[in-house]
């Protein structure tokens, strides 16, 4: 029965894997870039100063309110997020009254320069939040949908992580073992080395992607409890996040008590410097409340929050307990996201994702080199053959044009952040195409050379139509803005590296195929004259 | 700083597991290890990643320390492998006449 149990597990895995593959491999690649979304966001607005001075909260508060007091005094909730090491900007946001009909109110948000306090006009990007946002969100579909077609994915994604480990026959005896360039073996071999070595990460990122939007793969389990009415979502999310504290508004206009008494005291108990944002309800009533939240991040990602009363400053309230199953939730989604990582951590999960995506690839391309030999002329086979091209290799040219496009596109032009995404999924088609319409060897080559210099080359790019190149971000420490370029550079000379590796060895397996069809040839040009 | 001594020991860790093994330790030394040398070499193993996690947890605590370590090892595991696969492989060399295991 091992057998055959070992065997179907095997079936599961390829099947389970290939079916999503590009999808996941596309997941895998977007969502690591993720980890450095603040760093590519900074990279991606080069007219920000080369370095910001920190700002006191203090000050920071006073003109986010002036900012909210003109814009939304009737709000119900003000937001103020305070500038730190990953968010350059002040951001504020508000959500007006709801409608007579319980509609939510109206939104709005924006994002203030912390030094002077007046709304940031750099050039309009996605920037480094909305390559990470692809990763979950996908593009040109709605959320729903994009959040079912990645939930299905991640859940394959979780079936072949297990069937793997279940098939991994010598996993401990092969743990080390990499041998170059053997073909099929090679590729098995850098499979399972990626896999096995970053297992606990494999395992918690699918796993807690999954949980991301359990509320809706699993919303039978929320109606069994809250059942189907309009009310059911609600009720269970303010159950969940305990948000039934704030009281709503009295209807009398009351003046906000002075911000400045109620950051001292939070920061005397959190720490100088370790608020992070405050939420206003009911800003200008009787029944106003200010929440100041923060302290030191952690995976659970848990902000000690102080709960004031808004008109008289009162302290009300100091928490961060919560209940068992949210911290078990919210610490899962903060291990995904890593938003606690210092530098050196934030490059291990960058190198983790890197690991993963390069797993999947290497996976994607072990289908075809197993199969070859034997079904090569086949459609399935040729189509799987194409799609890997066009993904493994085609996308990282498409991001590369992304970033390519955010220096090309003039600052001016209307709507230049969704152009950018667009020249990215417009130059992954041209690469699918590519894919499917030359020869198959030469198009992995060809790719590949793009890719190389459509990083390589990136650097140069910036230096010509920006001022925050190398050539001044190093001298000046700008750490951020240094580190991409050279990580793009790096990039560059990798891809440049495997095209010529794999362009010569298929030169030289040409030259083999040629000697062997002149070696036996009928007859040689001598006899025939 | 203390990440480092976590990646070095974690490192040298991974490099007696991987000598313990028959393969690599041919590859290195010429001759699979011997019984005598395989437990020490597993002990020192297991020891040496044992004694990486201590300083990660020193530097960023429970929480973020396990995760800072977990990184580490998949770091460190990476850069053996990179290493053996590197070493030319025993079983290629050239060996002397008329002895098998030279």
């Amino acid at each position: 029965m091992k057998g055959a149990f070992r065997q179907s597990m095997g079936w599961l895995h390829t099947w389970a894997g290939l079916v999503v593959g590009w999808v996941l491999f596309f997941m895998f690649l977007t969502g690591t870039l993720g980890y450095f979304d603040a760093e590519i966001d900074r990279w991606m607005q080069p007219e920000r100063p080369l370095t910001a001075a920190a700002v006191a909260p203090a000050r920071e508060v006073a003109f986010a309110l002036d900012h909210l007091t003109k814009e939304a005094p009737e709000a119900a909730r003000w937001f103020v997020g305070l500038s730190g090491d990953r968010s350059p900007d002040l951001r504020v946001f508000w959500r007006g009254p709801p409608g007579p009909d319980g509609a939510r109110g109206k939104s709005g948000s924006a994002q203030l320069d912390p030094a002077t306090g007046a709304p940031t006009r750099y050039r309009e990007t996605g920037g480094g939040q909305l390559l990470y946002r692809l990763h979950y969100r996908l593009h040109y579909l709605p959320a729903t949908t994009a959040y079912w077609i990645v939930g299905v994915c991640t859940m394959f994604m979780l079936i072949a992580i297990v069937t793997g480990v279940i098939i991994h026959k010598r996993i401990f005896r092969d743990f080390f073992t990499f041998r170059p360039r053997k073909g099929q073996r090679s590729w098995l071999d850098a499979h399972n080395a990626l896999s096995v070595l970053a297992l606990p990460f494999h395992l918690m990122i699918t796993y807690s992607g999954l949980i991301f939007f359990a509320y809706l793969y699993m919303a039978p389990v929320v109606a069994a409890s809250y059942g189907l009415g309009p009310d059911a979502q609600p009720t269970f999310f303010d159950e969940l996040f305990e948000r039934n504290g704030t009281s709503p508004p009295a209807g009398t206009p009351a003046a906000l008590t002075a911000m400045g008494p109620l950051l001292k005291q939070a920061e005397d108990r959190i720490g100088a410097g370790a608020i992070r944002f405050l939420n206003i309800h009911n800003p200008g009533d009787a029944h106003a409340h200010v929440v100041i939240a923060g302290g030191t991040l952690t995976p659970s990602r848990a902000p000690t929050e102080l709960t004031f009363d808004g008109t008289s400053g009162a302290l009300l309230d100091v928490s961060n307990n919560r209940s068992a199953a949210m911290s078990t939730y919210q610490t899962l989604l903060g291990l995904h996201e890593g938003l606690f990582a210092g530098p050196v951590l934030r490059w291990l999960y960058f190198l983790w994702g890197l690991v993963g995506t390069a797993m999947i690839g290497a996976g994607l391309v072990l289908w075809t080199a197993k199969r070859r030999a034997k079904i090569a002329d086949r459609l399935g086979f040729r189509l799987v053959a194409r799609l890997n091209i066009g993904a493994v290799a085609g996308l990282p040219v498409a991001i590369a044009a992304y970033f390519w496009a955010n220096r090309l596109i003039p600052v001016a032009i209307e709507g230049r952040a969704a152009w950018e995404a667009h020249a990215m999924f417009i130059v992954w088609a041209a690469m699918l195409l590519h894919a499917f319409v030359r020869p198959s060897g030469r198009a992995w080559v060809e790719q590949l050379w793009l890719a190389a210099a459509a990083f390589g080359l990136l650097p140069l790019v910036n230096a010509l139509t920006t001022d925050r190149h190398l050539g001044v971000t190093l001298p000046a420490g700008a750490w951020d803005l240094a580190g991409f370029d050279l990580t793009v550079l790096a990039t560059g000379l990798g891809f440049a590296l495997a095209a010529w590796r794999i362009g010569r060895r298929r030169a030289q397996s040409e030259r083999r195929a040629d000697r062997a069809a002149w070696a036996s040839a009928p007859s040689r040009p001598e006899a025939a004259e | 700083m203390t990440v480092l001594a976590a990646l070095t020991l974690a490192i040298f860790g991974f490099a007696a597991l991987a000598l313990s093994m028959h393969k690599h330790h041919r590859d290195v030394f010429g001759a699979p290890p011997t019984h005598a040398r395989r437990l020490p070499l597993r002990v020192a193993g297991w020891v040496l990643l044992g004694l990486s996690f201590a300083p990660c947890i020193a530097q960023a605590g429970w929480a973020i320390g396990i995760v800072l370590w977990l990184g580490l090892l998949t770091a460190a595991a990476l850069a053996i492998v990179l290493l053996v696969t590197s070493l030319p492989s025993a079983k290629r060399r050239p060996r002397a006449r008329g002895n098998p295991s030279a």
